[in-house]
């Protein structure tokens, strides 16, 4: 009697990954990994303090189909070598502005760091000598209404060409905050890939009017309209072991006007850098 | 007639006056069984057979890609 295992596919199409792809992992696992280094999360809203990343952790869980990716998480619905589509999870991410505790400041992703540049804040002019009684009770509030942990719930695609990767979120406020909305539009492009990898990445967010009222607008006082803030990236991966890889990265951002108006943002826009290593469990 | 399984002592079934029977086990393994049928009084090996495993049920899938992520 003999007795045969075949596996079974993950979705509809067959989607070419085995154990000697570094893109593939294996189902029913969990990984973990820990970023040391020097770099820093500074606030672009007014009194915001610098965070600082030294020790980053990471984790992720690969099933059939759900996943756990740090604090998403999703449904895919379809896999193959060269795209994917899923249903995702993510939390909102710009209450890490405004609460020093949200896992987001040590769970870090790229949307969530920020540095400042010193620039100039570009507010609409809100000094508060100006400012009736009604709207400087209303500026009070702004700066002191609970941002509460929101997820957003949506699609994600993504789609890979000579090494390069094109991915797409639109994403809706699901826990009842704001029922506001968020599109992620991100290209990573790889300029170099031998011994060591150089990529350079840009994207953009766009966030409606809503999701950007629940956190830098007030009602009669400071009500803005949606914003789409563009970014870039250039990183530097060399592994230097099996379980060490030395990471450098750049990250710069452009807060959308209606963002950077808010008469509680000072920055209109943001840099993000680290250098050190993540260590893989 | 018992039936046992070499790598696993504590399986064994028998049965009194049959020539013919049924017994069915759950399982878990990763390396081949031995399963033999024997005569109960005499203990003499009637017919042996090998469960082998032929491969392992290993799935892989695709992380999920993410080109904004800054640490991986």
């Amino acid at each position: 009697m003999l007795l045969s295992l075949t596996g079974w596919p993950v979705l509809a199409a067959d989607n070419g990954c085995d154990k000697d792809d570094p893109n593939c992992v294996q189902v029913g696992t969990w990984q973990f990994s820990l970023a040391v280094g020097l770099g820093a999360r500074s606030n672009p809203v007014e009194g915001g303090d610098t965070i600082p990343l030294v020790l980053v952790p990471q984790f992720s869980y690969y099933g059939d189909r759900f996943f756990i990716d740090n604090l998403d998480f999703g449904y895919t619905l379809y896999d193959s070598p060269k795209q994917s589509f899923s249903l995702i999870a993510s939390p909102g991410y710009d209450r890490v502005f405004f609460q020093r505790n949200d896992l987001q400041n040590f769970f870090v992703e790229s949307a969530g760091l920020q540095t400042s540049l010193g620039l100039p804040g570009t507010g609409l002019g809100f000094v508060d000598d100006d400012l009736g009684d009604e709207e400087r009770l209303n500026l009070q509030v702004l700066r002191e209404r609970e941002r509460r942990v929101t997820y957003l719930g949506g699609l994600e695609w993504s789609y890979g060409f000579d090494g390069a990767q094109l991915q797409f979120n639109y994403l809706h406020e699901v826990t009842g905050e704001h029922h506001g909305d968020e599109a992620r539009l991100a290209l990573a492009i790889p300029l170099y890939s031998q011994r060591w990898q150089l990529a350079a990445t840009l994207g953009a967010t766009w966030k409606s009017d809503r999701l950007v009222s629940y956190y830098y607008g007030e009602k009669r006082l400071y009500e803005p309209g949606s914003a789409v803030n563009p970014f870039a990236r250039v990183s530097y991966t060399r592994p230097l072991n099996e379980k060490w890889t030395l990471r450098i990265f750049g990250h710069y951002q452009k807060l959308g006007s209606s963002i950077a108006n808010s008469p509680i943002v000072e920055e209109d826009d943001v840099l993000t850098v680290f250098v050190g290593g993540v260590y893989s469990f | 007639m018992c039936v046992s399984i070499v790598e696993r002592p504590e399986i064994e079934h028998c049965w009194d006056n049959y020539r013919e029977g049924t017994y069915s086990i759950k399982l878990t393994f990763s390396s081949d069984l031995v399963v033999e049928l024997r005569d109960k009084e005499a203990r003499e090996l009637l017919v042996s057979e090998t469960l082998a495993v032929v491969r392992e049920m290993l799935r892989y899938r695709h992380k999920r890609r993410k080109p904004w992520n800054l640490f991986q």
